[in-house]
């Protein structure tokens, strides 16, 4: 709790000044430091309004068209605050006030992120219960909870699979489509469309280094791999999915190859298999079907006449947002991306089921860079306002959540308008006093946003006698500073406390209250009428 | 490259990340291609001497390896010819493990390089902190001597000044002392290269931005806790050279 403030000029408090009918002592007459633009009358004509908002609400009972289910990987209720905050001082506001897009939508909810065997969960059980309606185990993508941990065997994974919403839409006749800023093959968007028990089997060479370390014959493990997973999907997704746009191409190249872009390194697969090839040849052919690893390819893509889109724009992850490169060969946005493939998606009268992910918010936390994951978060904000636009909000259910936090935090007292990335400056306890930085019990300034652990431990720097690090304005607002952590760690870790879900369109109502994350999925499915 | 201007590239990535990014050198002169072999000896404030391992360095116009063949690892730094972007393997081979930092993963960890100073084993630029005290030779290639203080160290280093590598570098405080010795020097790359960059297509791959959804993976974690114990190294000045000892 703030202390209480200390009246440092008491002893002039004989002195008065003239304010409208009010006597006031001298020193508490100056202009405060900080502070919003608001009018008194501001705060009660904003809470008016939101009651009459409300009140104008209706329960959308109309079945979902579509269904997008944005997922800001490791987007914690913090880090939303923080991007709001972030995003509106970069437009020349206090922040604070700012929304992001998705914030105002109508239905808001909070998700426990627990998993079968984990209180803190990765990436991995919690799409599956997203996108499944289940539960699961760490590491493993949409298989019940009770598949053994490293199960290989196809038939084996085939009997304790779950369908996912995305095969459902796809057999209801819509077209679906998966897009992240991590590789495609990664936990969440692999979620929509794979299943397996090792999250990591991505490529075959994966498989096969696990057949090898477990001593089992080579080629003995006959699930298949991730990759392969989504160029093999079943005739109806097949059909379905239009769109799958990402990262991961070196996972979709034999080492026979080279990479188009990074040409001294080669593909991993060891099946000799070449998946782009794969997906023109399966789906139609170059006339219909097309792969793209480039923005300038990407933008030349005419939805109208392109029925199945495979874009993947780096060998591994793409880039951040704040290191993007937006030239002919470097690679679009998630807006660009979610844009593209709604574009394509809404040809058919169907409708369709889209997922996108951020999925380098996760990254940047884990490497304990809060700028990085402030501005991926922005970016997901712009996308999720994309296809707002984009849609009916009549006829399309948007979902916007994550699938863990993180252990992020914002700290202190900061002023309002502070820098968001910045050194705490508290309201200075006389008005007209400048706001100077709050210090530790060693004297230290320190800043707003931190981690409860990670690579931003500076105990041992020898470059301070006391145990932090002195730090400037300058410093903590670069793109590459790494915020501090109480616990060194080499990797900044998820939380396990509630992350939220918010909702606009058909059903968003059944979006309240306290929810199991799979409960996600059932909303999905009730929307959509299945 | 450090935070006492002349830190020994002695492990590449541990000694770059811990220490930060450096400015760049874009007026430095192109180097030749070198192999170069060291040794590192590390005597503590107990007057014991212990000997590191051997150290190779493999420097071509785009490419830099760091290796410790006894540990059977490496380092592969690659710098792109049109962008100037660095990006890193470390090659585990009884492991079969490469860890990709991609160029933005570098600059996430603070842990973009000095090329110039990465092929160097040493940064050129702080030897311009020190006084020249002389000229010699060493197998009919010019040395120059360079000595003084840099952070509270007393510095030797005999410099081969073509090369750009140093011959010997002393460093000593009143508790340590650490001496890199070249061993021996090859123009040709070729079968140093072969030897520490034998990568097969059965090795795993791993992206460095994965390992925060990797804590339960031993390597990862065996990895870590070396990077957190050479970070701590690092910071406490030279015993990152003791670590290097081991
Ligand atoms: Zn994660």
């Amino acid at each position: 709790m703030k202390h209480p403030i200390v009246r440092k000029t008491c002893a002039l408090a004989v002195a008065f000044a003239v304010t409208g009918t009010s006597f006031v002592p001298a020193a508490f007459a100056a202009q405060p430091a900080t502070g919003g633009p608001e009018s008194v009358q501001d705060w009660w004509t904003g809470g008016q309004n939101f009651i009459r908002q409300g009140k104008q609400l209706y329960a959308n009972t109309r079945r979902a068209k579509n269904v997008i289910l944005f997922i800001g990987d490791g987007m914690g209720v913090s880090t939303v605050s923080a991007a709001r905050i972030f995003d509106g001082q970069n437009q020349g506001k206090k922040g604070e006030e700012h929304m992001l897009s998705f914030e105002t939508f109508p239905y808001v909810a909070l998700s426990k992120t627990y998993s079968w065997d984990q209180q803190t969960s990765d990436s991995a059980p919690t799409m599956t219960a997203m996108v499944t309606g289940y539960k699961g185990r760490e590491g493993q993508l949409s298989v019940n909870h009770t598949t053994t941990r490293g199960e290989c065997d196809a038939a084996v994974i085939a009997s304790k699979s779950l369908p996912t919403i995305l095969e459902q839409a796809a057999a209801a006749g819509k077209s679906t489509g998966v897009v992240s800023t991590a590789r495609i093959t990664h936990a969440t968007p692999a979620a929509t469309y794979a299943h397996t028990s090792v999250r990591d089997w991505e490529a075959d060479n994966n498989i096969r280094a696990f057949e090898a370390a477990y001593g089992l014959p080579a080629g003995s493990c006959t699930v298949k791999d991730i990759a392969a997973q989504l160029i093999d999907v079943s005739p109806a997704v097949r059909a379905s999915l239009k769109v799958a746009m990402g990262g991961g191409r070196s996972y979709f190249y034999p080492n026979s190859v080279f990479d188009p872009e990074n040409t001294s390194s080669r593909g991993v697969r060891t099946d000799g298999r070449h998946l782009p090839n794969e997906w023109v040849s399966t789906r139609g052919g170059a006339s219909s079907a097309k792969y793209v690893w480039n923005k300038a390819d990407f933008d030349a893509v005419n939805p109208a006449s392109t029925e199945h889109l495979l874009g993947l724009f780096e060998r591994s992850h793409m880039q951040y947002e704040a290191d993007r490169n937006n030239g002919p060969t470097g690679e679009p946005s998630l807006t660009a991306m979610t844009e593209k493939s709604i574009q394509m998606l809404k040809k058919n009268s169907n409708g369709f089921f889209l997922h996108v992910e951020a999925g380098r918010i996760d990254h940047a936390h884990h490497a304990g860079n809060a700028k990085r994951a402030l501005i991926d978060t922005v970016e997901f904000a712009k996308a999720i306002k994309k296809a707002y636009e984009m849609t009916d909000p009549n006829d399309t259910l948007i979902l916007v959540s994550a699938d863990h936090s993180h252990v992020f935090t914002i700290a202190g007292y900061p002023a309002r308008g502070n820098p968001i990335l910045g050194l705490v400056k508290e309201v200075p306890n006389v008005d007209g006093d400048p706001v100077e930085n709050a210090v530790d019990s060693l004297g230290l300034p320190y800043t707003t946003l931190g981690y409860a652990n990670g690579p931003g431990w500076r105990g041992s720097l020898p470059t301070n006698s006391a145990v932090r690090p002195t730090l400037t304005e300058a410093q903590t607002t670069a793109v590459d500073f790494l915020q501090e952590a109480t616990v060194p760690l080499g990797s900044e870790t998820h939380a396990g406390e509630d992350v939220a879900i918010y909702a606009s369109g058909p059903k968003a109502y059944l979006v309240r209250g306290v929810m199991e994350q799979n409960w996600i999925y059932h909303v999905m499915k009730e929307a959509f009428g299945f | 490259m450090s935070k006492n201007g002349l830190s020994l590239l002695l492990f590449g990535i541990i000694t770059s990340i811990v220490n930060g990014p450096v400015t760049a050198h874009d007026d430095a002169p192109d180097v030749p291609s070198m192999s170069a072999r060291y040794r590192l000896e590390v005597t503590d404030e107990e007057c014991r001497t212990r000997q590191g391992p051997e150290w190779w360095l493999i420097r071509e116009s785009s490419r830099v390896v760091t290796a410790i063949p006894a540990l059977d690892q490496a380092e592969v730094w690659t710098r792109d010819a049109d962008t100037g972007e660095v990006t890193l393997e470390r090659l585990f081979h009884a492991q079969r493990r490469v860890i990709e930092y991609t160029p933005g993963e570098l600059r996430t960890r603070n842990a973009e390089p000095d090329w110039h100073a990465l092929g160097s084993v040493l940064d050129p630029d702080s030897l311009k902190t020190l006084e020249a005290t002389g000229t010699g030779e060493w197998r009919g290639r010019p040395v120059t001597m360079y000595r003084g203080t840099i952070g509270g160290e007393r510095i030797e280093v005999d410099w081969l000044s073509v090369e750009r590598l140093p011959l010997r570098v002393d460093r000593s405080t009143r508790r340590s002392r650490s001496v890199l010795t070249l061993l021996a020097l090859d123009p040709s790359t070729q079968r140093a290269s072969d030897e520490v960059q034998r990568v097969t297509p059965l090795y795993i791959r791993l992206d460095s931005a994965d390992f925060g959804d990797m804590e339960s993976d031993p390597f990862v974690q065996a990895v870590e806790a070396l990077d957190g114990r050479n970070r701590r190294w690092a910071h406490g000045g030279g015993h990152v050279h003791a670590h290097a000892a081991h």
